[in-house]
């Protein structure tokens, strides 16, 4: 107690050289937690995007579909009725859709696109993937008359615009070209450039009757009760309904989870870097209390306190500073964090530029407990470090030379 | 011995003279083409001009060598920034060196399909030059003094183009014009040749026009400058070593 | 030699910088209970170098030091830090207050690493001290608000409050007019009489030596009788 509350009558004490030494962790330690919260917040929203359009809960290929660099119709899942009828009544399956993917291009005028033909159930797909109701003009797709959706930013790129004739040239599974020429009854935007700016939606038998594979798929996406069993559900099923290769959503979005966790670790390094200024700033200032206050620590020691006592004595100096930092940046952190979380950050300064999330528009960072947590915990845990060392020359100093010359 | 060999050449005879005489079904006017256009092996030089809507205009220079459709390298010499590229066929794989950084791709299944340098012409189009007779069925659908019009229609649907229309001009037995149509018979490019040439008793077009029917003002012009027929290249002309040499 | 003195040196010799300068050589010395005691001498003549062994601050290269009892040089750091804390007081001659704590803080110190005190006997302990020192009413300045008497008299009720059995006070009066000085002195007797604590004085103040009971002088190191 006593060194606690030495501790913090010499940080008082110094009121000055307190403030600004916890001011330069402080600093870093809000960085800290606003970078997390984007970082959080950026996740959220790309998971939320990626499963809502992308990646679903669980998929089922053929085998070897995932296998490619860029999947086309050499491996293809058939029999796709039934399987669907057998996942209808199949438990912890919420809803079951078939799609099937294919590369071509899209042609407007003089303008040609290579782009993603996507095939959907107009009946079934809105029950796993959200793209069917992102449609912001026009209308979406009802029922098999062959028409095509495309995405707002893909439209803008070629000047489409609802009722356009488009012409759509694939390449069949045999090897065949097939071409279809269908209007553009609506124009989705999703957030996630893959629905917006690289893909085409058609009713799925108009894209078995282009690939030339009636009743197939290349894929068939499931929805669960909750995002968090898709791996339990993924393996219930691949021992119920083996053959197809069955794939969770994180499996999935693999890719992305790595980016994530890349930038994620990029961005930590830069943050450590700035909380390692900061840390050298707290050890700067221990050193020099322990400097100052030599011949203290000499009369402590001769009234009998001990080395480590002492010790601890610049060990709380640096926590409380840690403390201080921590608390002010946990505070400003999360009110900066709660703004930017309801204004957004947004991309537009971006532009159409591929950001490596599957978002848009605007980032909204959240509060996560456990990254403002680990932000203090990570503040306190620096600055202890960073105290570490005066520490343990204020421990070691002889008492004799500390009192006669003010010098350890 | 003597017995198997006289109805064999009798009936060789009997088929030449046909052929000389006047060609009658598709299948033969299609072998006539045939002969004109697929190279057995053959060492060229040529530029691709490809025309983009928007008015851009590309220019390739490049060298080749192929041998049926199983063999062909080229080499690109013009523009600068292109120049060394290489690309090796051998069946059914393609590689592309590029020489600036010293990195070989290889091209596999679709790609294979993929317009070249943004063009029409696809590496497949560029590497293949297989007999037209293996792969369709033909028929005649319009005769007149200087010209016959042949359908041609897959038997499968493996082809890139499983209906085309020739335009074959009665003299030469050269396609004027050749339209390629989609696996619904819907019409995606026109071949045109606009110049042809006479190399020994071969007649090859040396300046062809490829244009898309979907997009609209979109062509790609192939001109060969120099052509030699019937080339015998050292067996390590294909070699992955020389792609990267 | 009496062995009921609360401090005995026998034979201590003390030398720094490896053997060069030789602070003590050969100091016998034995301090009765509740001692007034004067260490005089010349500057350089190990008055402080004597107090430091006696205080275990430092342990001698030959001979012994008891304080208590114990003989200190056979105690590790650690026991001889339990033995100052417990029956040893210090009063310096710059005073050494800890600058960021109250009066009463300053004199509570020694009770804080004490066991059986609470915060309440602690305070009362420091508060009566203060009292006996004459400090009442001002417990709670801090020491840049207090004068130099004022503050040596903090040191001493610091150096006393936990009762401890002998005083070192090295050169105590150095820092202070000579007025101020004498007061101090007297206090500390007043205190030695009223407590019964033992005290050692460093000084060459002569006023001072002429209040102490017993004078011990030094010279080079060694006794002068
Ligand atoms: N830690 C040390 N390192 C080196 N020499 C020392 C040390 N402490 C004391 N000395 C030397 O030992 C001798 C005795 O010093 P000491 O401080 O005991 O004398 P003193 O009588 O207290 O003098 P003063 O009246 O100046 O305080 C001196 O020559 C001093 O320089
Ligand atoms: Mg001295």
């Amino acid at each position: 107690m006593i060194a606690i509350r030495l501790a913090w009558r010499n940080l008082q004490r110094n009121r000055r050289r307190t403030v600004l030494t916890s001011s330069a962790l402080a600093i870093g330690l809000t960085v800290l937690i606003v970078q997390l919260g984007l970082l959080d917040g950026t996740d959220q929203q790309s998971i939320n995007n990626l499963v809502a359009y992308d990646v679903a809960h669980v998929k089922a290929f053929a085998p070897g579909y995932m296998d490619q660099d860029l999947p086309g119709l050499d491996h293809t899942l058939s029999g796709v009725d039934s399987l669907l009828s057998l996942l209808d009544g199949t438990r912890d399956v919420v809803a079951a859709t078939a799609r099937l993917e294919m590369s071509g291009m899209l042609i407007h005028g003089g303008e040609e696109l290579f782009t993603r033909v996507v095939g959907v159930d107009p009946v079934r797909d809105g029950d796993v993937f959200g793209t069917l109701r992102a449609v912001v003009e026009g209308r979406s797709i009802q029922d098999e008359t062959p028409v095509a959706l495309v995405g707002d930013r893909l439209a803008s790129d070629i000047g489409l615009g609802v009722g356009d004739i488009v012409t759509l040239l694939v390449r069949s599974a045999p090897g065949a070209l097939n071409t279809r020429t269908l209007p553009v009854v609506g124009i989705l935007s999703s957030g996630h450039p893959k629905v917006d700016q690289f893909a085409v939606y058609v009713p799925l038998s108009l894209a078995c009757d282009m690939a030339l594979l009636p009743d197939a798929a290349t894929e068939i996406a499931i929805r669960t009760e909750r995002l968090k069993d898709s791996e339990l559900v993924s393996r219930t099923l691949a021992r119920i309904i083996p053959g197809p290769d069955w794939r969770a959503w994180d499996d999935l979005a693999g890719d992305f989870i790595r980016l994530a966790r890349m930038k994620r670790t990029a961005q930590g390094i830069i943050i450590a870097v700035l909380a390692l200024l900061a840390a050298v700033g707290i050890a700067n200032t221990m050193i020099m209390a322990v400097h100052e206050r030599t011949r203290e620590i000499g009369t402590l020691r001769a009234f009998g306190f001990s080395s480590s006592l002492i010790g601890r004595i610049f060990l709380w100096e640096g926590m409380l500073i840690g403390l201080i930092a921590g608390s002010a940046a946990v505070i400003i952190g999360v009110a900066v964090v709660s703004y930017l979380g309801v204004h957004g950050i947004s991309l537009e300064a971006y532009g159409d530029m591929d950001i490596g999330y599957p978002i848009r528009d605007a980032i909204y960072p959240v509060i996560n407990a456990g990254s403002v947590i680990s932000s203090f915990i990570f503040g306190l845990v620096l600055s202890l470090l960073a105290s570490w060392g005066a520490s343990r020359r204020a421990a070691r100093g002889q008492v004799v030379r500390a009192l006669r010359e003010g010098s350890l | 011995m003597v017995t198997i060999h006289i109805p064999l050449l009798l009936s060789l005879l009997l088929l030449c003279s046909m052929v000389t005489l006047h060609a009658q079904t598709a299948e033969e006017w299609l072998q006539r083409v045939d002969r004109h256009m697929v190279l057995a092996s053959a060492e060229y030089r040529a530029t691709m001009t490809v025309h983009l809507p928007r008015g851009v205009e590309r220019l390739f220079r490049f060298e080749g060598k192929v041998v049926g459709d199983r063999l062909g390298m080229m080499e690109f010499l013009e523009p600068p920034r292109q120049k060394g590229t290489r690309y090796l066929k051998r069946e059914n794989n393609l590689w592309i060196y590029f020489p600036r950084q010293d990195r070989t791709m290889q091209i596999q299944g679709h790609m294979l399909r993929q317009g070249v340098q943004g063009g029409d012409l696809s590496f497949e189009d560029l590497t293949e030059s297989g007999a037209m007779l293996d792969r369709y069925r033909a028929t005649i659908s319009r005769e007149t003094d200087t010209t016959v019009i042949i359908l041609l229609e897959s038997n499968d649907m493996t082809v890139s183009y499983p209906y085309r229309e020739l335009l074959v001009d009665r003299r030469s037995s050269l396609p004027i014009r050749i339209v390629n149509s989609d696996a619904g018979n819907r019409p995606i490019k026109e071949v045109a040749m606009l110049k042809t040439e006479r190399f020994g008793d071969r007649i090859y077009p040396v300046l062809t026009e490829i244009r898309s029917l979907l997009v609209e003002n979109k062509w790609t012009r192939f001109e060969i400058e120099d052509i030699r027929f019937g080339v015998e290249f050292p067996p390590e002309t294909f070699t992955r070593k020389m792609l990267e040499r | 030699m009496t062995d009921d003195g609360v401090v005995q040196v026998n034979g201590v010799e003390k030398s720094y910088s490896e053997g060069q300068v030789r602070a003590l050589r050969g100091v016998d010395l034995n301090v009765p209970q509740g001692a007034f005691l004067a260490l005089a001498g010349p500057s350089g003549s190990g008055k402080s170098t004597l107090l430091n062994l006696i205080g275990g601050l430092d342990v001698p290269d030959s001979g012994s030091v008891v304080v208590e009892g114990r003989q200190l040089d056979n105690l590790s750091e650690k026991e001889r830090t339990l033995l100052r804390r417990e029956k040893i007081g210090f009063i310096f001659q710059q005073f050494n207050l800890v600058p960021v704590l109250t009066a009463r803080e300053n004199v509570e110190l020694p009770l804080e690493i004490l066991p059986g005190y609470t915060r309440h006997s602690r305070r009362e302990a420091a508060d009566k001290m203060l009292r006996l020192v004459g400090l009442e009413g001002m417990e709670d300045r801090p020491p840049n608000k207090l004068s130099g008497g004022q503050q040596q008299r903090v040191a001493i009720a610091r150096a006393l409050v936990k009762r401890p059995a002998i005083v070192l006070a090295d050169e105590p009066t150095a820092n202070l007019d000579g007025e101020t000085g004498m007061a101090v002195v007297e206090l500390m007797r007043r205190m030695r009489n009223e407590l019964g604590t033992a005290f050692i004085l460093s000084t060459h103040d002569p006023r001072v030596i002429e209040r102490a009971e017993t004078l011990v002088r030094l010279v080079d190191g060694r006794i002068a009788e």
